[in-house]
C-alpha cells in the first residue's frame, strides 16, 4: 500500500460519488417548487389586490387624515399637531402608490392574456387614477418608463414632467373608455371590490376620472381640458359619467374584522369615548359653521362641551388651549366610526361640480347653476340631509348661487372642497389649484416663512438613492414647499 | 469476518431505507466495495506470521485506565485500540516486533515485545502537546500544531462557571475575533455572534455543530423598532453538558462544512461517559443567581410633567406681562400643568412630557395620584420601582458509568428564570444522554441525544412600548408604586390618561413561548484496518415551537371598540436531517504521515409554519379560534431544501514539523438553477514548526510555528427564489393575489467567499508565555442578494449575484503563567484582542447603496461602496462650510430632508483579559471584556431631547436661564438668540434630525468574576469533589463613551439576533448585575 494507491482509491471513490450525486439531483427541481404560492392566478383577484392597495395608501389614516388631511384644512392631529416628515413613512407612501400601480399593471397584463377586456380596462382606469394622485402629490414622476424592469429591463425609469404624465393618463383613460364603449367581453369576477362586477359603473368611473384630470389642468392647458370635457359631455351614450350617488366609486368594507374600514381601524369606538389625536380642522369647521351647513354634524362630532371646534394651525397652535382634546371636535361617525364604512375614490357630487366649473369657466355648453345646485344636493343627500334643509342651504346668503359676495367660481370651488371630505388628497389638490378656501395659517414651525399650506410631498428618500434618473431640477424648500405643481398657477404664494 | 462486515452495512442500509436515502446507502456500499478489498490485503498477507499474543492494560499517570489508545505493531498495518477498561490484546509476528502506543496528548511510547506476553503501560503526558488537541471540522480531533489555520478552544469551566442564560453571551470576551451583541436583560432574548466581522448583508451567524451534527440557530430578526424577541435557538444548548467548544474562525478552518461555514463554525463537544475512571459517577451542580437591574438611564429630577413650566419661560411671561402678579405656583397651575381628567380637561394633562413646572420647589398642583393642590415633588426612583430583581436557579444532575464494552452519561438540568420585568419568566428542562458501545474491537457505536422543553408564559417586549412604561415618555413625578397598587386593587381602571392602559395590566397581555426540541445523532465507526475506518452518522435537529400572544378584553382599546380580546397563535416546525458517510485513513510512511478522509453528506431541511389569529372574540378572553368574531386570520408556509455533498480531506506531515492540509468539497443545492447547482470549493493549509524543524532548544523561545492557508467556500440561498409567484391574502373571504416584489434571477450562481490567513504561534520561557497572532483577509463575491430597486420599476428588489465585501484583520491571543507555584499562589493571564477592517468594495451596477435594515424613525443601515458594512444613514444637522450648526431666525437648528452617512456600526477593536489566581483551595478569576467604537442610533437618545426626561435637558441651568445654541445664523454670524430649553430640546426640529442620537459603542466591562473554594474531601471516600463558588456577571461598567455615559445607556445592548437590529438601540430595558452562588459536588 502506498500513497499513490490511496489517492487513486480516493479519486475513484470521489468520481463515483460525484456521478451518483449528480444523478440524484433531478428531484431538486420539484423540491424547489414553491408550495406556498402560485405562478399563475386570475386577473380579477390581482385587480382586487390593486384596488385595495391604492385604497390602503390613499385612504388610511396617515396620509388621508394626518398629512393631506392637515394640508387640505379638513383635519388635524392635536397634540404634536405639526406637519410631520418622517423618512420611513414618506418612503412608504411613495412605495404604496407605486406598488399599488404595479399590481394594477400586472392585473392588466394578466387580463390581456386571459382575453378579458373588462378587467383590462378597469385595471387601466384604476392605474391612471392612481397615477394622477401620485403626480399631484409629488409633481414629476416616473410614468412612461415605469413598471418595465421585467419586460424591458428598465432599472432607472426616467421622470416624466407633470404635463407628460397628464397626457399619458388621458391616453390611458381614453383607451379604457373606448373599450368600455364597446360593451367589452369578460366578467369582472370576485376581485371587483369596487363595483361588484358592474362594468357600467366602471365605465362611468372611467369617464368621471377623465373629467377630473381635465378640470385639474383647465387653468394651465384649457384647450386640452376643454377638448376632453366636450368629448365626454357631448356623447353621454358613449361616455357616461357618474350622476347618482348609487354610482359612487366607493369601496365599502364588509365590517367584519379584520376587514374593517381604515379610519375605523384607527379611530373606532363603541363606547362613545373619543380620545384619538385625529380631529377636525378649524378651517372646515368654521366654514361649515359660517354657512350653517347641515353637513357639520355628519362630518364632525361635538366636543366635550357639546359644540363644534376645530384645530387651529399657526404660530401659537401649541399654547392655544382651545386646541386641546376637550375642545377640538372628533371626526363624524359616518366617516370615522363605521366598520362597514367606505374609502371614497370618487363621488357624483364632484362630477357635477366639474360640470359646473366647465360650464362657468371653459365655455362648455351647459347650465352652471343647475350643475352647482345638483352637486350640492348630491353631496347633501349622500350625507343624509333632507330636501328642505338642502333648499334652505341653496338659498343661503353665500351658498345660494346668486347670493353673497363670492364669485360663482369661488362658490363652486368651496362647495367642491367641502364635498371632498375624506378624500383629503383631492381636497388638498383642489385648494392648491383654486386657493379656495384661503388657507394662510400654516403650522407653527413654518408659520414665519410660509403663507400657504404645503405645496408638495417630499420625494421618497429611497427613490433618491435608488433611481439615478432622479431629476436634479426638483426644489424642495423646507421639505413641503419649493416647486409648485404644474397646474398650480397661484402666484405670490410660498 | 466478512459476514460481520456485510451485516454491519446491511443494518446501515436498513436504517437508511427511506426511498430518498437509497442513493446514500448505495454510496456507502460503493465505498465499501471500492475500498475493502485493497485494505484487507494487508491483513491477510501478514496473517500467516502471527504467532504471539500480547495483552495488557494502559493507564494514565493517576492509574486510570485509558480507552482508545492506539496500539500498533511498528512497520505493519496491524493495530488495535484499547477498550474502555484500557485493555488490549494483539497478535504480533515475532519477538522482535515493537509495539507503538499512541494517544493524543500523550507521549508516543514504543515497547519491544521480547519474551513478554503482558505489557502494561503507564502513558505520560506530552507536556508540549497538552492542551493543544483541538476538535476540527467534522469532529476530527487533531493536534493543534498540525493546523495551518487559527482555532480557539473554550473548556467547560469557562462556559459553565459564571454563565449567562444564553451561551452566546458567555463567550463574549473569551475568543479573539468574535463579536457578541447581547439582546439585553429581557428574559430569553436573542444574542448575536459574528466571527471576523460582517461579511454578508443577510445573515452572518456562524454554524453551530454539536457532536458533529449542525444545530439550528434561528434568531429573531428584530429591526430597530424592536418587538417580541423569541430568542435565538442556539441558546437552547445547556452549557452543563458541554465538554469543550472550538471556534473555527474562518472559511479556511470550516471549508469542509460548506456554505454555511462561511461565517465560521462553533463546534461543541458534549460530555461523554468514559474517561471518568470511577465506578459510580454522579455530578450535581446547583446555582442561584440574582439579576439586579443596575444600569439606569440618567433621568432628571428637577422638572415634572406639562409644558411651558420651566422658570425661564415663567420669567419671560412676567416680562411680557408687566402687570402680572402671578406667582410661579399660580402660573404653573394656569399655564403649565394641572390635572383634571387626563383628557385635556386640565392643563396639559393628556400627554406625558417633562416640560412642566419645577419639582420639589414647594409648588402645589392638582394631580392624578395625590389629588387637588398636592405637593409637586419628584420621584427619583419611579423608573427603578418598575423593575424587580430577577432570579435564575439551576439544578443539574449527571450520572456517568462505564464498563469494558459500554459507557454512558445521562443528565438532567432544570433552569428557572424570573425576569426583572413583572410577570415575565422562562423555564428550561434538558435531558441529555450519550451512550458509547463497543460490541467488538472494531465497532464503536455512539448515540448523543438531547431533548429539551423551553417555556415562557410571558416574554417582555423589546424596544418601543417595551417595558409597558415608555419611560422616556413618563413624567418624573409619576408614582409607579401608586400605579401598581391601583392595578392590584382595581385592575385596568381609573388610569392616569383616558384611553391608556395601566402598564401592569399590559404585562398581563401575554406573549407565551413553548419550544420542544430534540437533537442528536447516531454514529457507527468501524475499523477496517489499523489505518482505515469507516464512519456513518445520522443526525437530526428538530423542534416545534408554539408562540401565543394575547390581548385581553379589558384594554381601553378593546373596551372602546367593544371587543372581546385578540390572540395570535403561531406554530413552527423546523427540522434538519444530516447523513454522513466517511472513510478515514491514517498511515505513516517513514518520515511522512498521511491521513485523510472521503465522505458524503445528505442534508434535508424542512420548515412548516401555521398561524391562526382572531382580531375579536365572542366570549371575552376565551382564546380559541372557534370563539372568533369575524373572520379568523390564517397563514401557512412550507419550506424545503436539500443539498448533497461529497468531500475529501488529506493531511500530510513530514517529521512532525511540516504539515500540509488539503480539502475539497462539491455541493449540489436544490435552491440553485440546474445549470449552477453543482459547485466545488477547495482549501489548502500549511504549518511549519520552526523550533522542531531546526531543533532549536532555547530557554527563551521554546516553540515557534508559522502557518498559512487559503480557502474558497461556495454558498447557496433559501428555497423558492427562482420563479415569480403571487402571494395571497384575503379580503371579505376573497383571495387576493399580489405579484412578488422581488424580480427572480435569470442565472443565479452560488456565492463565493475567498480567504487566506497567515499566522504564527510562539511560546517563550519554557512555555510559560505564549502568543498567537493571525492575519486574515476574507472576500465574499457574487453574494446572492435582493438588491433594492426603485419601486417605480414594478419591483422593489432584484435577486441576483452582486456585491463584494472584504474583511481583513488581526487576531491576537496571549497567555502567561505569571506565577506558577502548585503549592502556593498561581496566576494566569490570558488576553485576546482582535481588529477587523470591513469594506463594501462593490454593489451592483451603479447602485449607490444597499439597505441592510429599515431601522427606526428614518435612520437606516446601508451598505455603500467604499464604506464599511453598516453605515448609519440619517438626517444630519444643517452645517455651514466650517461645520458649524446653522440655526434659523428663531435660534433653533435648521433641518433638512437630505440624509447623510452618520457613522458605521463596526467596532475598531474588541478584546478581553482573563486573570486567574489559585492559592491552595481557593481560586479567583475575572474577565474584563471590551469593545472600542462602533456607532449606533439610539432611540432613547432620540427621545432624550424632546421628552425633557434626561439630565441633559436640565444641565447647566438651561431651564432657568435658557440657552444659546452653539451655531451660526444663516447669514454666517454667530448665533446670539437665546431660546428656552423647551424650544430647543423639545422643539419638533429633532424629529428631523438623527445626528444627535448617534452614540459610540465603546465599553469596558467587568464581565465575569468567579471565586471558588474546593473543600478537602480526601477523607470522605464517596465524594470526589466539592466546590463552592461565588459567581458574578456584568458587575461593573468600567468605561463607556461620554455619549452613552451622559444618558446612562448601555452601549452593548442591541436588538434581536439578526442583521436588522444591528446599529440600533431602542428604549433598552436596564441591564443587570448578576451575582450568586454555585455548588458542585461529584460523587
Amino acid at each position: 500500500m502506498d500513497m499513490k494507491k490511496i489517492s487513486i482509491q480516493n479519486a475513484i471513490m470521489l468520481t463515483c460519488l460525484f456521478i451518483i450525486f449528480n444523478g440524484c439531483t433531478k428531484e431538486f427541481n420539484d423540491i424547489n417548487k414553491n408550495p406556498n404560492a402560485a405562478e399563475v392566478v386570475p386577473a380579477s383577484n390581482v385587480l382586487g389586490r390593486g384596488i385595495l392597495s391604492i385604497a390602503g395608501t390613499l385612504f388610511s389614516e396617515r396620509l388621508d387624515i394626518y398629512y393631506t388631511g392637515s394640508y387640505s384644512g379638513h383635519l388635524a392631529a392635536i397634540g404634536a399637531g405639526d406637519y410631520e416628515y418622517r423618512v420611513d413613512i414618506n418612503n412608504s407612501m411613495w412605495r404604496g402608490m407605486y406598488t399599488g400601480m404595479t399590481y394594477l399593471v400586472d392585473a392588466k397584463n394578466v387580463a390581456n392574456k386571459e382575453g378579458n377586456q373588462s378587467i383590462y380596462a378597469a385595471a387601466l382606469t384604476m392605474k391612471a387614477y392612481a397615477g394622477q394622485q401620485t403626480t399631484d402629490m409629488w409633481g414629476s414622476i416616473p410614468y412612461s418608463e415605469a413598471f418595465q424592469l421585467g419586460s424591458k429591463a428598465i432599472l432607472y425609469p426616467k421622470y416624466d414632467s407633470q404635463p407628460d404624465v397628464y397626457n399619458s393618463i388621458l391616453a390611458e383613460l381614453k383607451e379604457a373608455a373606448d373599450i368600455f364603449k364597446t360593451n367589452p367581453t369578460g366578467a369582472m369576477g370576485p376581485g371587483d371590490l369596487l363595483f361588484k362586477g358592474d362594468v357600467t359603473k366602471w365605465q362611468k368611473f372611467c369617464n368621471s376620472v377623465r373629467l377630473r384630470v381635465a378640470i385639474r389642468m383647465s387653468s394651465i392647458d384649457p384647450t386640452t381640458a376643454t377638448g376632453v370635457i366636450n368629448e365626454i359631455l357631448g356623447d353621454p351614450v358613449s361616455y357616461p359619467v357618474i350622476t347618482a350617488n348609487t354610482d359612487n366609486a366607493y369601496l365599502y368594507f364588509p365590517g367584519v374584522v379584520p376587514d374593517i374600514e381604515y379610519w375605523y381601524q384607527r379611530l373606532g369606538t363603541t363606547t362613545g369615548v373619543y380620545t384619538d389625536q385625529y380631529r377636525m380642522n378649524d378651517v372646515l369647521v368654521s366654514t361649515l359653521k359660517t354657512y350653517a351647513d347641515p353637513r357639520l354634524p355628519v362630518y364632525a362630532r361635538t366636543n366635550k362641551w357639546g359644540v363644534y371646534g376645530g384645530y387651529k394651525f399657526g404660530p401659537t397652535q401649541l399654547s392655544d388651549t382651545t386646541n386641546n382634546g376637550n375642545n377640538v371636535s372628533g371626526i363624524g361617525i359616518r366617516f370615522a366610526n363605521d366598520p362597514k364604512g367606505f374609502s371614497p375614490f370618487m363621488n357624483a357630487a364632484e362630477v357635477s361640480f366639474i360640470k359646473a366649473e366647465a360650464f362657468q369657466k371653459l365655455g362648455v355648453i351647459g347650465d352652471a347653476q343647475a350643475a352647482y345646485e345638483n352637486a350640492v344636493t348630491l353631496s347633501m343627500s349622500e350625507n343624509g340631509i333632507g330636501g328642505a334643509a338642502i333648499a334652505t342651504y341653496l338659498a343661503g346668503p353665500e351658498s345660494g348661487w346668486n347670493n353673497g359676495t363670492t364669485t360663482k367660481l369661488q362658490k363652486i370651488y368651496l362647495q367642491k372642497w367641502i364635498c371632498l371630505f375624506k378624500q383629503s388628497e383631492e381636497a388638498w389638490a383642489e385648494s392648491r389649484r383654486t386657493d379656495v378656501p384661503l388657507m394662510n395659517n400654516v403650522s407653527k414651525n413654518y408659520a414665519a416663512t410660509h403663507n400657504r399650506q404645503p405645496f408638495r410631498l417630499a420625494y421618497a428618500d429611497e427613490e433618491k438613492s435608488l433611481n439615478k434618473n432622479f431629476p436634479t431640477s426638483v426644489v424642495e424648500t423646507d421639505i413641503f414647499w419649493g416647486t409648485q405643481m404644474w397646474w398650480d398657477t397661484r402666484t405670490g404664494v410660498h | 469476518m466478512k459476514q460481520k462486515r456485510n451485516s454491519f452495512f446491511l443494518v446501515f442500509i436498513h436504517l437508511l431505507s427511506k426511498k430518498s436515502m437509497k442513493t446514500f446507502a448505495m454510496v456507502l456500499l460503493m465505498s465499501v466495495v471500492v475500498t475493502i478489498p485493497a485494505s484487507y490485503a494487508g491483513i491477510s498477507s501478514t496473517g500467516a506470521q502471527q504467532n504471539i499474543t500480547v495483552s495488557g492494560t494502559v493507564t494514565d499517570s493517576e492509574g486510570n485506565p485509558m480507552p482508545g489508545v492506539s496500539v500498533t505493531v511498528k512497520g505493519t498495518a496491524i493495530g488495535i485500540s484499547t477498550d474502555l477498561a484500557g485493555k488490549y490484546s494483539i497478535k504480533v509476528p515475532s519477538n522482535e516486533s515493537t509495539l507503538t502506543f499512541a494517544f493524543v496528548g500523550m507521549k508516543t511510547t514504543e515497547m519491544v515485545v521480547g519474551n513478554q506476553s503482558v505489557i502494561n503501560l503507564t502513558m505520560i503526558s506530552d507536556t508540549k502537546a497538552l492542551g493543544e488537541v483541538v476538535v476540527t471540522a467534522l469532529g476530527i480531533t487533531r493536534e493543534k500544531k498540525t493546523l495551518g489555520y487559527a482555532v480557539q478552544e473554550l473548556n467547560n469551566t469557562s462556559l459553565s462557571e459564571a454563565k449567562d442564560n444564553n451561551i452566546i453571551n458567555t463567550m463574549s470576551g473569551k475568543v479573539a475575533g468574535i463579536q457578541v451583541t447581547s439582546g439585553g436583560s429581557t428574559v430569553g432574548s436573542s444574542s448575536r455572534i459574528i466571527i471576523r466581522g460582517n461579511s454578508s448583508f443577510s445573515g452572518n451567524s456562524p454554524l453551530f455543530v454539536v457532536d458533529g451534527t449542525p444545530i439550528d440557530n434561528t434568531a429573531t430578526n428584530l429591526d430597530g423598532s424592536g418587538g417580541i424577541d423569541w430568542g435565538n435557538t442556539a441558546s437552547d444548548i445547556d452549557p452543563n453538558n458541554i465538554e469543550s467548544m472550538t471556534v473555527l474562525k474562518g472559511a479556511n478552518a470550516a471549508a469542509l462544512y460548506g456554505s454555511r461555514a462561511t461565517h465560521g463554525v462553533i463546534l461543541i463537544t458534549t460530555k461523554k461517559g468514559a474517561k471518568e475512571g470511577r465506578k459510580l459517577g454522579v455530578d450535581i451542580n446547583s446555582s442561584i443567581v440574582f439579576n439586579q437591574p443596575s444600569y439606569f438611564p440618567k433621568f432628571q429630577n428637577e422638572y415634572g410633567g406639562g409644558w411651558d413650566g420651566e422658570e425661564y419661560i415663567y420669567k419671560k411671561y412676567l416680562a411680557n406681562n408687566p402687570g402680572s402678579t402671578l406667582t410661579y405656583n399660580q402660573y404653573a397651575k394656569q399655564f403649565s400643568y394641572n390635572y383634571v381628567d387626563g383628557n385635556g380637561g386640565g392643563v396639559n394633562d393628556a400627554n406625558p412630557i417633562n416640560w412642566g413646572p419645577r419639582l420639589d420647589a414647594g409648588l402645589k398642583l392638582d394631580q392624578w395620584s395625590t389629588g387637588k393642590d398636592s405637593p409637586w415633588i419628584s420621584r427619583p426612583n419611579n423608573y427603578k420601582d418598575f423593575f424587580r430583581t430577577g432570579m435564575t436557579t439551576e439544578n443539574s444532575i449527571a450520572f456517568t458509568a462505564n464498563s469494558a464494552k459500554a459507557s454512558g452519561r445521562l443528565s438532567f438540568t432544570n433552569e428557572n428564570t424570573s425576569g426583572i420585568v413583572d410577570n415575565t419568566d422562562q423555564t428550561q428542562n434538558t435531558v441529555n444522554t450519550s451512550i458509547t458501545l463497543t460490541p467488538t474491537d472494531k465497532l464503536t457505536v455512539v448515540a448523543n441525544l438531547t431533548y429539551l422543553i423551553k417555556k415562557s408564559d410571558n416574554l417582555p417586549n423589546n424596544g418601543y412600548s417595551g417595558a409597558g412604561v415608555d419611560f422616556a415618555w413618563t413624567e418624573r413625578e409619576y408614582d409607579t408604586k401608586y400605579v401598581k397598587d391601583l392595578f392590584n386593587k382595581e385592575g385596568n381602571k381609573d388610569y392616569m390618561w383616558v384611553g391608556a392602559d395601566n402598564p401592569y395590566y399590559n404585562l398581563r397581555n401575554l406573549k407565551g413561548l413553548d419550544r420542544e426540541r430534540g437533537y442528536g445523532n447516531l454514529n457507527a465507526t468501524y475499523k477496517l484496518t489499523s489505518w482505515l475506518s469507516a464512519m456513518a452518522r445520522g443526525g437530526v435537529d428538530f423542534y416545534t415551537e408554539r408562540r401565543n400572544t394575547i390581548t385581553q378584553a379589558g384594554t381601553q382599546g378593546n373596551i372602546n371598540r367593544g371587543r372581546g380580546g385578540q390572540f395570535t397563535l403561531t406554530e413552527i416546525f423546523n427540522k434538519e436531517t444530516n447523513l454522513d458517510g466517511i472513510l478515514k485513513a491514517d498511515k505513516q510512511f517513514g518520515d511522512i504521515r498521511v491521513d485523510g478522509l472521503v465522505g458524503a453528506n445528505y442534508r434535508d431541511y424542512t420548515y412548516h409554519l401555521m398561524g391562526l389569529s382572531a382580531s375579536d372574540l365572542t366570549v371575552p378572553d376565551l382564546y380559541t379560534i372557534s370563539n372568533v368574531k369575524g373572520n379568523p386570520g390564517t397563514s401557512m408556509s412550507d419550506s424545503h431544501k436539500r443539498t448533497n455533498s461529497v468531500y475529501a480531506a488529506a493531511n500530510a506531515s513530514y517529521k512532525d514539523y511540516l504539515f500540509l492540509g488539503v480539502t475539497g468539497r462539491n455541493d449540489w443545492s436544490s435552491t440553485l438553477p440546474a445549470s449552477n447547482r453543482s459547485y466545488f470549493y477547495p482549501s489548502v493549509s500549511l504549518g511549519f514548526g520552526i523550533t522542531d524543524a531546526f531543533k532549536i532548544k532555547s530557554n527563551f523561545l521554546s516553540y515557534a510555528k508559522i502557518r498559512g492557508s487559503w480557502a474558497k467556500v461556495g454558498g447557496d440561498t433559501s428555497p423558492y427564489q427562482l420563479s415569480r409567484t403571487y402571494s395571497a391574502s384575503t379580503f371579505n373571504s376573497i383571495a387576493l393575489f399580489s405579484p412578488t416584489g422581488t424580480m427572480p434571477p435569470t442565472d443565479l450562481k452560488p456565492e463565493e467567499t475567498r480567504s487566506y490567513e497567515v499566522g504564527t504561534e510562539l511560546r517563550f520561557l519554557k512555555d510559560r508565555v505564549s502568543l498567537d497572532v493571525t492575519y486574515y483577509d476574507q472576500t465574499t463575491v457574487n453574494q446572492i442578494l435582493s438588491v433594492a430597486t426603485s419601486t417605480t420599476t414594478g419591483y422593489s428588489a432584484m435577486k441576483l449575484n452582486a456585491g463584494e465585501i472584504e474583511n481583513s484583520g488581526v487576531e491576537t491571543m496571549f497567555s502567561a503563567k505569571v506565577l506558577d507555584n502548585p503549592s502556593g499562589l498561581s496566576w494566569d493571564v490570558t488576553l485576546n484582542w482582535a481588529k477587523n477592517k470591513n469594506m463594501v468594495n462593490k454593489l451592483y451596477g451603479d447602485l449607490k447603496s444597499y439597505r441592510i435594515s429599515a431601522g427606526f424613525g428614518g435612520a437606516t443601515t446601508l451598505g455603500i461602496p467604499g464604506q464599511p458594512w453598516g453605515v448609519i444613514w440619517g438626517l444630519p444637522f444643517v452645517r455651514n462650510a466650517n461645520g458649524k450648526i446653522v440655526v434659523g431666525s428663531d435660534g433653533i437648528p435648521l433641518t433638512t430632508n437630505v440624509g447623510k452617512n452618520l457613522g458605521n456600526v463596526n467596532p475598531d477593536w474588541t478584546g478581553g483579559i482573563t486573570n486567574s489566581f489559585r492559592y491552595k483551595n481557593f481560586n479567583l478569576s475575572f474577565l474584563v471584556d471590551m469593545r472600542k467604537g462602533g456607532k449606533f442610533f439610539s432611540c432613547s437618545a432620540w427621545h432624550a431631547y424632546p421628552t425633557g426626561t434626561y439630565t441633559i435637558t436640565t444641565a447647566n441651568h438651561v431651564r432657568e436661564n435658557g440657552l444659546i445654541v452653539d451655531g451660526v445664523k444663516e447669514d454666517g454670524t454667530v448665533n446670539d438668540i437665546r431660546v428656552s430649553a423647551q424650544d430647543y430640546y423639545g422643539g419638533s426640529w429633532m424629529w428631523n434630525n438623527h445626528e444627535y442620537s448617534i452614540l459610540d459603542g465603546t465599553y469596558v466591562k467587568l464581565r465575569e468574576v468567579v471565586i471558588g473554594y474546593d473543600f478537602n474531601v480526601k477523607n470522605i471516600p464517596w465524594i470526589q469533589r466539592l466546590n463552592l463558588s461565588f459567581v458574578g456577571r456584568n458587575l461593573a461598567l468600567l468605561y463607556r463613551d461620554k455619549s452613552t455615559d451622559e444618558l446612562g445607556i448601555d452601549p452593548e445592548v442591541g436588538l434581536g439576533g439578526g442583521e436588522a437590529g444591528v446599529g440600533f438601540e431602542n428604549f433598552q430595558i436596564p441591564t443587570t448585575r448578576n451575582y450568586g452562588f454555585k455548588i458542585s459536588v461529584s460523587f
